[in-house]
């Protein structure tokens, strides 16, 4: 009996200490892959605050050993209107947003609860232009935007991507999820279709959104060479096109500044994902499950 | 019957000003922003950016071997006679038809603060003396110029004048997208720039654009360094290989130290090694510009030369020279603001051109201003006009001053400003050894990527010098088949 009560307990110690050991390679593994993702975060920013001379050394310097933030990041803010890039980059990036996430939500809803013949195709079709690269279309839409007379106006930075085929796939999927009982108790009480899609698929769409929301202003945030064939004046910049000001085409570059003026750039993407970052775990989960 | 008001809800008020205020917000935004009103022009020129070196270069001492005839003649350095003071340049009354109403001018060039900053003050010198004309200049970053102008030019959007480096001049020259110069201008350029930059933009006879500066790239070398070990300057690129034993280290695969550390990505390998390939008798191209002619004796022998001064394991070029690491680089005067800049301590000065086996010489390449075919014949009248004012003497030499870039004309040369100042004094003596930097190809820019692409390979060691060659050869063929050759 004791024997027994002995090798059960060897048997849960071995359990146990193989468990932790595998825990503890899955925590070093998890650790590993977070110092791989968040490294070049960390040389960049650690590039921005470094003087010129310890920028390409051999062996690196992983900590400055002379600090030059202020030079930096003043260099940034007196150099380059920055506050009109920022302005530039955030209207565009959140009127396209807000656009996005009005239009993908409800061609989801149209897509998922709406009887419509066809509609598998023509959803098909929308999926399928994710397939064409955008230097292809970048000619011909900018003859198009020409022809509007959009050329040079932020208008025409965003009015080509009020829409996005990611985004309607994305809330197709969450719809899904979305109980039919709900919605069809809203009909029997007279609600329109409209309303339905405002005052109960919306509210229930919180985590959705929010993922679609900070994808989409990510997205826009970092556009570059759109904005780079659309914009001419300096004016009309977007923090991307702003910032390669800071490259010349002699050969040298300046990569403390250039770093101090894509780490400012990166603020208001972190502050957007951490206000949504509760819903944006959720809403990535939540669509992924009847994928 | 009684007539109901109804009154709005704050609900519906609200969707309401939401609504028009997106509506305005909307229609704002496609207007193109308003033109910022043009600081008034500074009266006095401003200060160099680049002082002179604390010690002034040696005076360029002509190689001992019997070096070839230059192509061009040099220029001399002793100033032949008074040029017109900087700041005081007169500007044209431009010929653009004032009943028309203002000629506007898009104008587009890459981004360098001292020379942008310059060009804009004499942007803004001319409109005041112009009224009639009103300049837009926008800075397109230097990668992203040639795709942001052909895409513009494609759709009819583009500037009406740009700066193009003469390794796109061909391309655009190929995409009937430049003006001719008229019969007069042309005739200004012939006569009045340096020979070797005129051919930037001379393609079968006809004078496509002005030039604004030559790239002068000579070896730049560490003075410090070389009086430490009790060494002479190069003189030739034997002189070079030599220097090799005195001052290269390697341990277990590492260069830590090494005369040479040559750049083996961008557009600047193309500079070095195709100017050892020419130095040694060799040529990228064949004479009638249709085939590779670099897969031979000469070829290897170059490359596996040019693969002795590049080292990729001891970092960028730029700094390992500034960090005393290397001794010698290839680059051009603008390379002294950002020098002592971010290396106040070091002491350096640009040399004079390496003798090779077969000729003295280094490849470049020259910055031009160009004209939309595009343009309105008034628009082109004002451009020619105003390129014309912007590269006079007094201007050129302003811009010297303020950005280290030689000037191309023969008086701007000449003019004591320029051709007393040590530093670009060397710069300006070596032109005659200059040979221009792009191919006479409409599509030397993929030629060319092609070249610096495997050439990279070869330097990180992921291909031999035999596969290098080989591949330029077969890469560089298909596109020269697609390619027109300009004469």
């Amino acid at each position: 009996m004791a024997s027994i009560a002995l090798q059960a307990t060897r048997r849960s110690t071995r359990v146990s200490s193989q468990r932790l050991g595998l825990g503890a390679l899955k925590a070093a593994l998890w650790v590993a892959l977070a110092v791989v993702m968040l490294f070049p975060t960390y040389w960049g920013l650690i590039t921005s605050f470094k003087p010129p001379h310890e920028l390409n050394t051999d062996p690196p310097i992983f900590w400055p050993q002379q600090w030059s933030i202020v030079e930096n990041y003043s260099f940034v803010l007196t150099q380059i209107p920055i506050a009109r890039y920022y302005l530039n980059s955030f209207y565009v990036a959140a009127v396209s947003t807000l656009a996005v996430l009005f239009t993908s939500s409800l061609a989801g809803y149209i897509f998922e609860e709406i009887d419509l013949k066809g509609k598998e195709y023509l959803f098909m079709g929308i999926i399928a232009t994710m397939m064409v690269p955008f230097p292809v279309r970048m000619i011909p839409l900018y003859i198009i935007f020409r022809d509007l007379h959009l050329v040079n106006t932020l208008a025409g930075l965003y009015l080509g991507a009020l829409t996005s085929a990611y985004g309607i796939f994305l809330m197709r999927q969450f719809m899904k999820t979305v109980p039919r009982e709900l919605l069809d108790a809203a009909r029997i009480d007279g609600a329109g279709e409209f309303s339905i899609f405002a005052r109960i698929a919306m509210p229930l769409c919180t985590a959705p959104l929010a993922a679609l929301g900070i994808f989409h202003f990510m997205y826009e945030w970092d556009q570059f060479v759109w904005p780079l064939l659309m914009i001419d004046d300096g004016d009309l910049r977007t923090l991307p096109l702003g910032l390669v000001a800071f490259r010349t085409g002699f050969g040298v570059q300046d990569w403390h500044k250039i770093m101090a003026g894509a780490m400012m750039g990166m603020i208001p993407v972190i502050i957007v994902y951490l206000l949504g970052q509760r819903h944006f775990v959720r809403g990535i989960t939540l669509t992924g499950l009847k994928s | 019957m009684t007539q109901q008001t109804r009154r709005l809800t704050r609900r519906e008020s609200l969707r309401l000003a939401a609504g028009l205020a997106a509506g305005a917000l909307l229609a704002a935004s496609c207007q193109p922003a308003p033109t910022p009103t043009p600081p008034p022009a500074p009266t006095k020129a401003p200060a160099p950016a680049v002082p002179p070196p604390t010690q002034a270069p040696a005076p360029a001492a002509p190689t001992a071997t019997a070096a070839p005839k230059p192509a061009a003649p040099a220029p001399t350095t002793a100033p032949a006679k008074p040029a017109p003071a900087p700041t005081t340049a007169p500007a044209p009354a431009a010929k653009a038809p004032a009943a028309a109403g203002k000629v506007r001018l898009k104008w587009w060039s890459h981004p360098y603060k001292a020379w942008n900053d310059e060009l804009t003050r004499q942007k803004i010198t001319y409109e005041g003396m112009n009224p009639s004309i009103e300049i837009t200049y926008t800075v397109v970053a230097y990668d992203e110029l040639y795709t942001k102008f052909t895409t513009a030019m494609l759709a009819g959007t583009g500037p009406e004048l740009m700066g193009a480096q003469s390794t796109m001049t061909p391309n655009l020259m190929a995409g009937n997208w430049l003006a001719e110069a008229p019969k007069e201008v042309a005739d200004d350029i012939k006569t009045k720039f340096f020979p070797v930059c005129v051919e930037g933009v001379n393609f079968n006879g006809k004078i496509y654009g002005y030039n604004q500066h030559i790239g002068g790239i000579l070896p730049i070398i560490n003075t410090e360094a070389f009086e430490a070990a009790k060494v002479e300057a190069p003189k030739s690129w034997a002189d070079m290989l030599k220097l090799t034993q005195t001052f290269d280290k390697q341990s277990g695969g590492k260069y830590t130290q090494a005369v040479g550390n040559f750049p083996y990505t961008s557009w600047v390998p193309f500079v070095t090694w195709g100017t050892i390939l020419k130095s040694m008798g060799g040529d990228i191209l064949s004479d009638d510009a249709k085939s590779i002619a670099l897969n031979n004796d000469i070829g290897r022998a170059a490359t596996e030369e040019y693969l002795k001064y590049v080292h990729p394991e001891m970092g960028a070029e730029n700094d390992t020279f500034g960090q005393g690491k290397s001794f010698v680089y290839f680059r051009g005067p603008w390379i002294k603001a950002f020098l002592d800049t971010q290396f106040p301590k070091l002491k350096y000065k640009a040399i004079p051109v390496l003798q090779g086996s077969k000729a003295r010489i280094q490849k470049d390449y020259v910055w031009n201003w160009v004209i939309s075919k595009a343009a309105t014949d008034a628009q082109k009248e004002a451009g020619w006009t105003f390129l014309g004012w912007l590269n006079n003497v007094a201007n050129q030499v302003s811009m010297v001053k303020a950005s280290a870039l030689i000037p191309t004309t023969k008086a701007s040369l000449e003019h004591p400003d320029v051709a007393n100042d040590p530093w670009v004094k060397t710069f300006v003596g070596e032109l005659a050894y200059k040979t221009e930097y792009a191919g006479r190809i409409s599509n030397w820019v993929q030629v060319e990527k092609v070249v610096n692409d495997e050439l990279a390979l070869l330097a990180t060691k992921v291909q031999s010098v035999n596969d290098t060659l080989k591949k330029i050869e077969t890469e560089g063929n298909k596109l020269l088949k697609e390619s027109k050759v300009f004469v």
